[in-house]
Parts: structure tokens; sequence; C-alpha cells
């Protein structure tokens, strides 16, 4: 307990001693750690070509391959869908992209237009039913990317903090607290 | 300066580093370690069905499907996802490809999958976008997906040719009643 005082108190103390010129270092030092996950994100996205290459699972619909919470990682190529791969798409109007397998392919000879039907594989039905009314077809357009590669668990912790936003500005300012406070 | 915090965000930092150096080890012995040696074979069985359909013409068609994949199993597989598909070309698509049937295993030693006149699987189905399919030559390809526990996917296939749609439309007297798979262990409705 008593080490927990001495922790909090020792934050005050950095905090209460701040003076301006420190406090600007720090204010630096938090635009670097800020600027620099920016630029490893817009690297990854240059690299990959997908527009979100790193992903959450935040359904069922793919078990017992994916679960809830398993982060996978999604490659954008030039080559064209086939089935049996399995992508990410996004609807138009809708926020959340979608990990399902290309089950049909439809491909034309020259322009490149190309069909594509999906379903989650935990799923009786296809996609139809989730795609826009009247769609048929996912087209080149609505791929984000295919699945490339899986990490289980870790994406856990965006699911509890997007579940509880307390809990994350919590986090935000304990974190951000820290930054100004520590002195390296 | 060795307070606390510094002392857990350091054994943080090293924990997450070693823990995803060896999941890249992990996911590495799959590619440079593990060798397969999987043996496939399918063909139709029985062709039940080529017919119109509102959008374009549709098959109904049963295989025989013999894949011994249990050495494509390492160490982090966690399931293969097998489908069967079928394949053609069609004056308005160079590349039509359908799922017919598919399975998730789970266990090495269910790896060995035999299945004689195995029919079309729900929700499945075999069509072209145009009239086509009469007298057309098709493939079957058997593609098994390996999903690792932790890292990267990779996905194989056999493909097999030389079958060819019947040259005139046919179907039994009541097509309601071909016989069609359920798969197995899905809820019905479970959508997202």
């Amino acid at each position: 307990m008593n080490a927990i005082k001495s922790l909090i108190s020792d934050q005050w103390n950095a905090l209460a001693t701040l003076n301006i010129r420190s406090l600007l270092l720090q204010g630096t030092n938090l635009g670097l750690i800020v600027t620099s996950a920016l630029i490893v994100w817009k690297t990854l996205i240059l690299f990959t070509g997908s527009e979100s290459p790193i992903v959450v699972v935040l359904s069922g619909s793919m078990e017992p391959g994916f679960y809830r919470g398993d982060i996978l990682f999604l490659y954008m190529s030039s080559k064209p869908v086939r089935t049996g791969e399995i992508v990410v798409f996004n609807l138009e109007g809708r926020d959340i992209p979608i990990v399902h397998r290309a089950i049909k392919v439809h491909e034309q000879d020259d322009a490149g237009n190309i069909n594509i039907l999906t379903k989650g594989d935990n799923n009786s039905q296809d996609d139809r039913v989730l795609y826009n009314e009247g769609q048929k077809w996912l087209e080149r357009s609505h791929i984000m990317g295919r699945v490339v590669g899986c990490l289980p668990y870790v994406g856990q912790v965006t699911i509890i903090l997007n579940d509880y936003p307390k809990l994350k500005y919590l986090l935000i300012g304990v974190l951000g607290l820290f930054v100004f406070t520590s002195n390296e | 300066m060795h307070s606390i915090w510094h002392r857990l965000n350091s054994l943080l930092t090293y924990g997450s580093t070693v823990l995803l150096a060896v999941c890249i080890l992990t996911s590495a012995t799959d590619f440079l370690v593990h060798k397969s040696n999987p043996v496939v074979s399918v063909k139709p069985a029985k062709i039940e069905a080529v017919s119109r359909g509102p959008e374009g013409d549709w098959a109904w068609m049963s295989v025989d499907l013999d894949a011994d994949l249990s050495s494509v199993f390492s160490w982090n597989t966690k399931q293969l996802f097998v489908s069967v598909m079928a394949s053609f070309s069609t004056p308005k698509n160079h590349i039509n490809e359908a799922v017919i049937w598919t399975d998730i295993i789970t266990d090495k030693a269910k790896a060995h999958i035999q299945h004689v006149s195995l029919p079309p699987q729900w929700a499945y189905t075999l069509s072209a976008q145009d009239y086509a399919l009469r007298g057309t030559p098709f493939n079957l390809t058997v593609s098994w997906d390996v999903m690792p526990i932790v890292g990267a996917l990779y996905m194989q296939q056999r493909s097999f040719s030389g079958f060819q749609f019947p040259s005139e439309y046919f179907k039994p007297p009541r097509p309601g009643r071909l016989k069609q798979q359920k798969p197995p262990g899905q809820i019905p409705g479970a959508i997202v």
C-alpha cells in the first residue's frame, strides 16, 4: 500500500515540478510517439496494398478458423480473387468490413470485371442476405484484401476497450500522464 | 530511476517481443520444416441435371472424392478447410468457379476423406451467368486452406480435367427431390 502511495506522490511531484521547458520536451516526445505510430501504420498500408492491413475479428461467422478477438493480417495483391480464398470486403454504406470466404467467381475476359459470391465458414447460407438490397455479387472495388495470417486472442484488448469506452479513456489518460511525468 | 513502472514497462515490452518472435518462428516451421504428401483424387459420379435457370444455366452433380490430407497437418495447424470446386469457361466469362462441397477438418486422424457419390451440399450451387453449360468441358479441383494456430495461412490444390457437361438439357421429373447434403454442425440462420 505504501509503495502505491509513494508511486502516486512521485507522479504528483513530477507533475508539480514541471517547468515550461520540460513540458515542451515531453510534448515533443508525445508527438514523436504518435507520429511514429502513424508512420508505421501508413507504411504497412503502402506495402500490403490494403487500406486496413490489420483487422480484428468481431463475429463468429468464420469459426472454428477465426474467433472473435483474433487479429488478421491482410494483403491486397493484383492477382484476381479465386474461390477458397478468405477475402475482406466492404459494402457500400457499411462501417465494418466483413471477412468471409469466396465460394463463387465469374470473371470476364479482358475488362477484368469480376463477380464474387462469399460465405462465412460457420454460416449455412451464402452472403446474399448480407449484401445490400438487390446486390447479388461483390466486385473488385468491394475487396479490401486477402487474409494472409492470424494472431489469436490479441485483438481481445481492442474489443474490451471498445465495449467499455470509460476504460479506454482511463488507459489513454494514465498513459498520457506517464509520458508527461517520465524523466528520460 | 528504476521505479516499478520502468521495470513493469520493460518486462512487458521484452515479454511481448519474445512472444512475437516465437510466433514468427512457429509459423516459419510450417514452411521450412514441414513436408506433406497429400494424395487426392476427385471425379464426377453422376451429373443429375443441366438446366436453364433465371440467370443462366445450372447443373447438379455428385462426385467421388478421395483425399488423404493427414500429412498436411503440422503442430501449428488449427484446421483444414477443404473444398471441391468446378471450373469452366463460357462465352461471357472466361473463368467460372463454383464451390460445390466443403468440409472443415480439425483432427489429423479424420483427415482421410472418402466419399462415393457425394451429393452437392446446401447452400452451394453450380451455375453460369449465361446459357452455355451444355457440352462445356469442366475441371474439378480439390483445395485445402491450411489455417494455422498462429501465423501465415496457405492454400494448396489439385485439379483434374477432362470432364464434360452433357450436350442436352435434362433434369429428373421432380427436380425438387434432388438429393442435397445438409452441412454438418451448423446453425441455420446464424449470420455474421
